[in-house]
């Protein structure tokens, strides 16, 4: 099913298994050098960088082609029938399939941009269909299917991650429409369904442990843990059950509430125990992350404190305790420890940390002529724009 | 699985006995490290303390009254610019560490209260009078200062953004793309000549070895900066015949910083001389094209695109190929 070549793959993750050892000191140079020619791998992996150039440059290659095709063929009006985007998007497929197995790109940008591309034409084409053959019931339903089954086959043949996340959320949408079809009964039970489906989902793809797809089965049991999550959360609920029974955003009553509210608080916790106990970096941080959703969904509808008070305690809370912790993991308790991990190419070489820092504190105006905003306010929203990262 | 591997690399001889001992050791002892989650965790809460603090401020300035806050905000600059320098390495012209981990955050807090201090002391009091240079300068030369003598990236990067103040302009490429002032000649001209002193100051940091690996933050910043800041240029001054001057400017830059790349083998910077390049010529191409073809030329016009970007990509891929194979041979 896969395309790629077995061996290499096989060999591939002897390989980075084996990347940090010689940094680390576990093994010598020369060893990991015969190692590396003794399980050679022939696959086109550009770094980061090179990649991102690549699939720039791959899409801009693309989209104006496209734009050539449909020109030209403008005058025939072949363009305003769904076969279109499906023809393009079959002709992406084919040079992907043959640049993949010709040139041996691994994810280098070249077939991402591609895959992408044939993977947006060709849903985007099926949807059309879909949305013109005018059924009335279950379009979504049968929208959500396809869309998954399309990422699925992508996904199974080149091990994409962005195919697979795709894939994981149009399974979830599925199974939302078939359940919401049930009527009101599907709909007053919709979030223990989707906590059914996010757990069950979780579960067997914890249990599956592909060497080819590791990656792949990663973001899915991270798309899984949010879901849970999300069915749960107080806010989602309450929007959902206000859009579903027409009522405008200032009902803030659901239907035996506090069972979302101890789900919204404690779940993240769970997240987080769990993940210190399992030693799961996954767990852990996106327990982390979705304990901050939680605060978030608290503060939308109870405001204990004024914002900025909520901001002074919590980065003073979050100082102590972080603090503390690092003070009490300087010699390892319980196998968790506070040195750095023993990994090729950390953060810090590529030097983020300071261009984010930059970029939060660009909008510090020390004394900027203006009297709307004179002092460093603006870092307040420093969280959020790491994300232009 | 993880044993196996290294088990069967064993039998099979490529480890050697010793290194095998020491993989066992390792995973004997395995350790979970949640060292980037703590530290993100400080950086968070030095951003929401700061955040807070300064909003905290702002709504009470009527009821604390100003004696009040600036001597709160100056207590915590100067404990923590007291412990900085009680606990700080000795100066020196490489990469000096940071003594431990708070150190990095405690410094960057101190830094950002004492830019909000200035700011505080001159929107209140008009400590500088009218001289916003001067009122900006200030902050700027202590940020300087701080990053040096304590060698803080984050708070070279501010120190940058400063200096963009002092000058009248604000960077980091967010900021460059969102607010996109570019409609004024003396505004495109301050950015040229800031990207240009960016650009010097990373030349000497290498050739006289102050701090090398501050390097990269001038460099970025200014490759960005001038280049955005030649285009812009370009497009402002469109239908006079000197606007092919910045274009040609504009590629000297390009074989500049694309010597520098080949020099620090830094793929990113050949990487960014090649695509801005190429979109300035692009953009020449087509307003040639557009003048002597009319409308005829949009489909001559893609095939040089597709033409080129392909080109492109093989370019790109030899390059990276060069520079590994160079790597090889240290």
């Amino acid at each position: 099913m896969i395309i790629y070549n077995k061996l290499w793959l096989n060999n591939k993750t002897v390989v980075d298994h084996l990347k940090a050892d010689p940094i680390a000191g576990h093994i010598t140079k020369e060893e990991f050098t015969k190692i590396r020619a003794a399980y050679p791998v022939g696959f086109y992996i550009p770094g980061l960088l090179v990649s991102a150039g690549l699939f720039i440059l791959t899409c801009i290659i693309a989209m104006v082609a496209i734009g050539l095709l449909s020109l030209m063929t403008a005058a025939t009006h072949i363009i305003e029938s769904p076969g279109w985007p499906i023809f393009l998007g079959v002709i992406c497929y084919v040079i992907l399939e043959l640049l993949t197995k010709d040139k041996h790109y691994f994810h280098s940008g070249v077939d991402n941009a591609l895959l992408y591309y044939s993977a947006g034409l060709l849903g985007g084409g099926l949807l059309w269909i879909i949305s013109k053959s005018n059924i009335t019931t279950g379009d979504n339903l049968l929208s959500a299917i396809v869309i998954c089954l399309l990422c699925i086959y992508l996904t199974l043949r080149f091990a994409d991650v962005v195919t697979a996340a795709v894939a994981a959320v149009s399974a979830f949408a599925s199974v939302y429409f078939f359940w919401a079809m049930m009527g009101t009964i599907g709909l007053a039970t919709m979030p223990f369904v989707m906590m059914i489906a996010a757990a069950a989902m979780y579960y067997t793809f914890n249990k599956l442990n592909h060497l080819y797809y590791i990656n792949c089965i990663s973001i899915i049991k991270i798309l899984s843990l949010i879901t849970l999550y999300a069915a749960g959360n107080y806010y989602v609920v309450n929007s959902l059950n206000n859009i579903l029974n027409h009522l405008d955003d200032s009902h803030i009553y659901v239907p035996y509430g506090f069972i979302f509210w101890i789900w919204t608080m404690l779940l993240p916790v769970a997240y987080v125990v769990l993940g210190l106990k399992k030693k799961n970096t996954m767990l852990l941080r996106t327990g982390l992350i979705l304990a901050g959703a939680s605060v978030v969904t608290f503060r939308n509808y109870y405001h204990l404190l004024p914002i900025e008070v909520m901001l002074t305690l919590s980065g003073l809370i979050l100082l102590a305790a972080s603090y503390i912790t690092i003070k009490r993991l300087k010699t390892p308790l319980n196998g968790i420890t506070f040195a750095p991990p023993e990994q090729a190419g950390t953060p810090e070489s590529l030097n983020l940390e300071g261009l984010i820092i930059g970029q939060a504190a660009s909008h510090l105006a020390p004394a900027a002529p203006g009297p709307s905003s004179p002092f460093g306010g603006g870092s307040g929203g420093g969280s959020g724009s790491s994300d232009s990262f | 699985m993880e044993p196996d591997i290294y088990s069967k690399l064993h039998t099979e001889g490529y480890l050697s006995d010793a290194s095998f001992e020491k993989i066992r050791q390792k995973q004997s002892n395995h350790l979970f490290s949640v060292h980037w989650e703590l530290k993100t965790l400080l950086s968070l809460g030095v951003m929401l303390l700061s955040g807070g603090l300064g909003i905290l401020v702002y709504k009470n300035i009527d009821t604390i009254g100003h004696q009040v806050i600036l001597a709160f905000i100056a207590l915590i600059c100067i404990g923590c610019f007291t412990y900085c320098f009680k606990n700080k390495l000795p100066f020196s012209r490489a990469k000096v560490k940071a003594p431990n981990t708070g150190f990095d955050y405690i410094l960057l807090l101190g830094s950002i209260s004492m830019v909000t201090f200035i700011g505080y002391l001159q929107y209140q009091y008009t400590v500088f009078g009218l001289n916003y240079g001067l009122a900006t300068f200030i902050p700027m030369l202590f940020l300087f200062y701080i990053a040096y003598y304590f060698d803080h990236l984050g708070i070279l990067s501010m120190a940058i953004a400063a200096l963009a103040l002092w000058m009248g302009i604000s960077i980091t490429p967010k900021t460059l793309l969102a607010y996109g002032t570019f409609n004024s000649r003396d505004i495109i001209l301050t950015y040229v000549l800031f990207g240009a002193m960016l650009l010097a100051a990373a030349y000497l940091t290498k050739r006289f070895d102050i701090k090398k690996h501050f390097k990269f933050s001038y460099h970025h910043y200014g490759v960005h900066v001038t280049f955005i800041a030649l285009l812009a240029g370009y497009f402002e001054f469109y239908n006079e015949a000197l606007s092919v001057l910045w274009i040609v400017i504009l590629l000297a830059l390009a074989a500049y910083i694309l010597w520098d790349a080949y020099q620090e083998k830094s793929f990113y910077f050949i990487l960014l001389a090649i695509l801005y390049s190429y979109f300035a010529l692009a953009c020449l191409l087509t307003r040639m094209l557009f003048a002597t073809m009319r409308e005829d030329s949009i489909y001559f016009l893609f095939m040089c695109f597709i033409g080129s970007a392909i080109g492109l990509i093989f370019l790109l891929i030899n390059i990276n190929k060069n520079l590994k194979r160079d790597d090889h041979l240290q």
